[in-house]
């Protein structure tokens, strides 16, 4: 059996999805208002889309002028672009985190699994549960490694014994390529670890959620380069599980290691996306290719 | 300053040249004597303000040290004819702090979380925040006087350690609730949302993250405001009593009035002691008086040196596990 | 793979096509990663049988619906932050209550409490003046007294030695502030009272006074501004320090123009906080003040009364209801408002001070 077979058997998201979105009929049907008709159709096939998503702090200050994009399965899509200028607040709002800043204001269609999720009542706690997020900073808490990773599961009911437990986080930690390095330190605390081995411990830490999509803001920005070549492979493989990968990054060169899919956003605006091969080899518009060649950056 | 005026009438003659005729090196010595004019006035007053320190300590010890070290004094109850002691003060101050602490500090915690965590930004949170902050700013005897009917008569606890104890808890409300909301800013913002960005709630957050990762500040603070309970007096002269029980340690029964750990009893702590031997002018007062006040200001220091070694502790024990 | 601007409807996602052909897009320098331990527990019996359940049966046991919890946990603090805020309202219903009611019930006229100059409540008569007089001679006289020593240690901790301030000087002071008030009016009734007898001789009388009084606070409120005053002064950003440094300025034009001026807001917030202790203060004054409630204090050297202390030695001898009981709750009205006049204050300040800074 070949790897990705292998993996796809603990991530049976192709199945998965068809009856998730069949399990949240509950959810409310998608918004009246901007809706071009053909969206419901095509939003279906997507995992993870976005249609004119605009983001406002403090109810004027706009931070995110409409944004559509769309995610896949098993695809990693970079968002790249100079400091402030809305990828990390486009990202935010794929789970919902903006709701967290107060006066925050989202607006437009997020499309998870063909259902809108940016309602009022969409259940944040299930949504988080299969979308997971890595932070720049890498932030494990104040607990051992085990603990760490067992940590949300526990409390989303999905440990139900010792066994149970001890699989996930042996799985999780061989996912984020940790589990060598840290198989006997597994309840010494997880800030005795170095920096790179903390981001990957957060990344372990999201995938043993069992997540559909993780997002990344900026994972490697605060680390060395060797451990950002650690993550990066990290990142490679779990696409390969069929996880869909979404990244911020503002280092050109990691978007093309890393990445199928790249966005190029600019103050606030998405201005292209497209195949990575062919943003960076042949940009269509003049501030993407004045960013490329390093006018501004 | 005759050079700044030659500077000014050769300005208008010859602007170009003006500024040779300043006397750069004599402004530049005025200056420099100036600073170090200023650096020996500002040692003296650091120096004033230790020696001030130091003796304000060593004044309070040396007149209260020989009557605590007398045999009997910590022991002997104050009703003690011949060598009254401070014994049923000294049971009641701690005994009080329990109860205040008790009550105060689950409450200031539960508010304290309301406010970093789950307070809309409406006029609900300020209406409460204004709150806290008048009760902080209150003085400790109009606390007293509205404990003295509210608890005392209204609520129909009497002159007991439970009304003192309630007075004390809105004393230390207020200290408490800055101390924990502040320690809960100070975990950094990331340990947050990496939690809530995994489906948790709030709830789940604050109780597993945030508290854990706060908890030495919080546990410094706590210490900090018990030293600061524990010396007063305002608020308990009319809501706790100025006499002390007659105690009964052996008592079993918790409801009589002579039983230590009945909180409907009147107590009388040491800092209401100090105050009513002063008003009673009986001699040999005095003594009994400093030394209560000598125990009362060791056990202050204690709690506050506590304090900070007990926060140092945990927090290396959180780092370095 | 779909693009913004156009071209939806015709390119079809091809997920599965896609996976294998992302090799060729990646540079060559990117290894396989193989997938490590694959022989191992992954393929046990838990994972085949977690095949068959879909993503939100993944539940293995019932656990309290995350929405219900939340609520809980907002009940409870709500809960908490509301019996904080309906104490405090009754309170201020109660002193308000108690004390309007001399005015209203029992006839005394709002005029003569506060400009009267006799306080004698056995005898009916109501004024406040003396009081208020004490009051505020007091504090003002011991912030008078206290800023400049607190502003200039506050000025050497921070600019002058800082190491030495850190370690040494702010653990000292806040073991200060610890020191109970009542050990406070001990030792000022000993000592202070006895220099006062030395300094001026028979016109001091017994040595207590307002002076004494203004003295024993300054004292007490001293750790507290200082405290404040160290951390208005750590808070000014250092780039402001090196600017003027590097603009060739000593180290106390620097302090003079630069820091102070940008502290300003703070130190004054330090100061009124420190006033608010002072007019607060009960016990440490009514050791050394002399307690005469009866005429206008003429001197500093007057034994006098504050708000605090007639109310501490009214209550004690007044029953509940009587006319006096309801005019010692207007001095706590009087208090209670001039806490609230000064928290306004502050407000005020910290406004002034950010628009100030924008």
């Amino acid at each position: 059996m070949s790897d990705v077979a292998l993996m796809q058997k603990h991530w049976p998201h192709a199945e998965g999805a068809a009856t998730k979105a069949s399990a949240t009929t509950k959810l409310p049907a998608t918004l009246e208002a901007p809706a071009t008709t053909k969206a419901p159709a095509t939003t279906g096939a997507h995992l993870l889309s976005t249609r004119d998503v605009t983001v406002r702090y403090d109810l004027t200050k706009c931070a995110l002028q409409p944004t559509s994009l769309d995610f896949d399965k098993g695809q990693v899509t970079a968002l790249i672009g100079p400091s402030g200028c809305g990828k990390s607040t486009f990202l935010r709002c794929l789970n919902l985190m903006n709701r967290e800043i107060p006066r925050c204001c989202v607006d437009g269609q997020i499309c998870y699994h063909g259902h809108n999720i940016n309602t009022k009542e969409e259940n944040l706690f299930d949504l988080r549960a299969s979308i997971g997020m890595v932070f720049q900073q890498p932030a494990p808490f104040r607990k051992s490694i085990r603990e760490n990773i067992i940590f949300a599961p526990k409390r989303h009911g999905r440990i139900s014994s010792r066994s149970a437990a001890d699989e996930l986080v042996e799985t999780s930690l061989r996912q984020a390529a940790l589990w060598d390095e840290v198989k006997d330190k597994l309840d010494y605390s997880a800030w005795a670890l170095s920096g790179g081995q903390q981001q990957r411990l957060c990344i372990a830490r999201a995938l043993a959620m069992r997540p559909d999509v993780i997002l990344f803001d900026e994972p490697c920005s605060a680390l060395d380069p060797v451990s950002t070549f650690a993550i990066e492979e990290t990142i490679r493989s779990i696409a390969e599980y069929g996880i869909c990968v979404v990244i911020v990054t503002h280092n050109m060169e990691q978007a093309t290691r890393v990445s199928d899919r790249t966005a190029f956003f600019y103050v606030g605006e998405m201005v292209e996306c497209g195949m990575t091969k062919q943003i960076f080899g042949a940009p269509k518009d003049q501030r993407l290719a004045d960013y490329l060649t390093g006018r501004f950056g | 300053m005759t050079d700044t005026s030659a500077a000014a009438a050769s300005t208008s003659a010859k602007p170009s040249v003006a500024i040779l005729d300043v006397d750069l090196d004599e402004h530049a010595r005025r200056i420099r004597k100036q600073d170090r004019i200023a650096t020996i006035f500002l040692t003296v007053i650091v120096g004033f303000v230790l020696a001030l320190l130091a003796a304000l300590v060593i004044y309070i010890l040396a007149q209260g040290l020989p009557e605590v070290l007398t045999p009997g004094f910590l022991t002997n109850s104050p009703l003690d004819r011949d060598n009254p002691g401070i014994s049923y003060e000294l049971f009641d101050s701690f005994y009080m702090l329990f109860v205040t602490l008790v009550i105060s500090v689950p409450i200031s915690l539960g508010a304290a979380i309301f406010l970093v965590e789950y307070a809309p930004e409406n006029w609900v949170t300020s209406a409460a925040s204004t709150a806290i902050e008048t009760l902080s700013s209150l003085p400790s005897i109009v606390v007293g006087m509205f404990g003295s009917l509210f608890f005392v008569v209204y609520c129909g606890w009497g002159v007991s350690i439970l009304s003192g104890a309630m007075a004390l808890t809105m004393f230390n409300i207020p200290i408490l609730v800055r101390v924990i909301q502040q320690a809960l800013q100070d975990v950094p913002r990331v340990q947050r949302d990496a939690s809530l960005a995994m489906g948790l709630t709030r709830w789940e957050t604050t109780r597993s993250v945030l508290l854990p990762a706060a908890m030495p500040a919080i546990v410094t603070g706590i210490v900090i405001s018990a030293g600061r309970v524990f010396g007063e007096a305002a608020a308990l002269l009319f809501t706790s009593g100025a006499a002390p029980a007659r105690l009964n340690f052996g008592s079993l029964d918790i409801t009589s009035l002579r039983n230590p750990w009945n909180i409907f009893r009147q107590a009388e702590t040491l800092a209401v002691h100090i105050y009513k031997l002063r008003m009673e002018p009986t001699p040999g007062n005095d003594a009994i008086a400093w030394g209560t006040a000598a125990v009362l200001i060791i056990c202050v220091l204690l709690f506050n040196v506590g304090a900070r070694m007990l926060g140092k502790h945990l927090a290396k024990k959180m780092t370095s596990e | 793979m779909t693009q913004k601007n156009d071209e939806e409807a015709t390119q079809v996602p091809a997920e599965q096509s896609e996976a294998p052909q992302y090799e060729n897009v990646l540079p060559d320098r990117m290894p396989r990663l193989s997938i490590k331990g694959e022989g191992k527990a992954e393929g046990g019996a838990v994972s085949k049988a977690r095949l068959s359940k879909t993503h939100e049966s993944r539940k293995t046991h019932k656990t309290l619906p995350k929405q219900q919890l939340e609520h809980v946990g907002l009940g409870l603090t709500g809960t908490c932050v509301a019996l904080v805020a309906l104490i405090v309202v009754a309170l201020v219903f109660m002193v308000f209550q108690q004390g309007l009611t001399t005015f209203f019930s029992d006839g005394v006229d709002f005029g003569a409490f506060i400009t009267g100059p006799h306080w004698i409540i056995e005898e009916g008569q109501f004024g406040a003046l003396p009081l208020i007089v004490g009051s505020f001679s007091v504090t003002l006289l011991s912030t008078l007294f206290a800023l400049p020593i607190a502003l200039g240690s506050a000025i050497y901790v921070v600019e002058v030695q800082p190491g030495f301030g850190r370690h040494v000087f702010q653990p000292l002071v806040e073991l200060l502030v610890g020191i109970p008030s009542v050990v406070y009016g001990l030792i000022g009734l000993y000592v202070v009272n006895s220099s006062m007898r030395a300094l001026f001789g028979s016109a001091a009388g017994t040595g207590a006074g307002i002076l004494s009084g203004a003295i024993v606070l300054a004292v007490m409120i001293l750790p507290t501004v200082t405290t404040l005053s160290i951390d208005a002064l750590a808070a000014v950003p250092n780039d402001y320090r090196e600017g003027s440094y590097a603009l060739g300025c000593t180290r106390w034009q620097t302090v003079w123009h630069v820091v102070l001026k940008s502290a300003r807001p703070s130190i004054m917030t330090a100061v009124i906080l420190g006033m608010t202790r002072a007019f607060g203060e009960t016990l440490a004054v009514q050791f050394v003040i002399g307690n005469v409630e009866k005429s206008m204090p003429t001197s500093l050297l007057d034994p006098a009364a504050t708000l605090t202390t007639a109310l501490t030695s009214g209550l004690a001898n007044a029953t509940t209801g009587s006319v006096q009981y309801h005019a010692l709750w207007s001095l706590g009205m009087l208090l209670l408002g001039m806490s609230l006049l000064f928290i306004l204050i502050i407000h005020l300040i910290g406004r002034k001070g950010a628009k100030g800074n924008d």
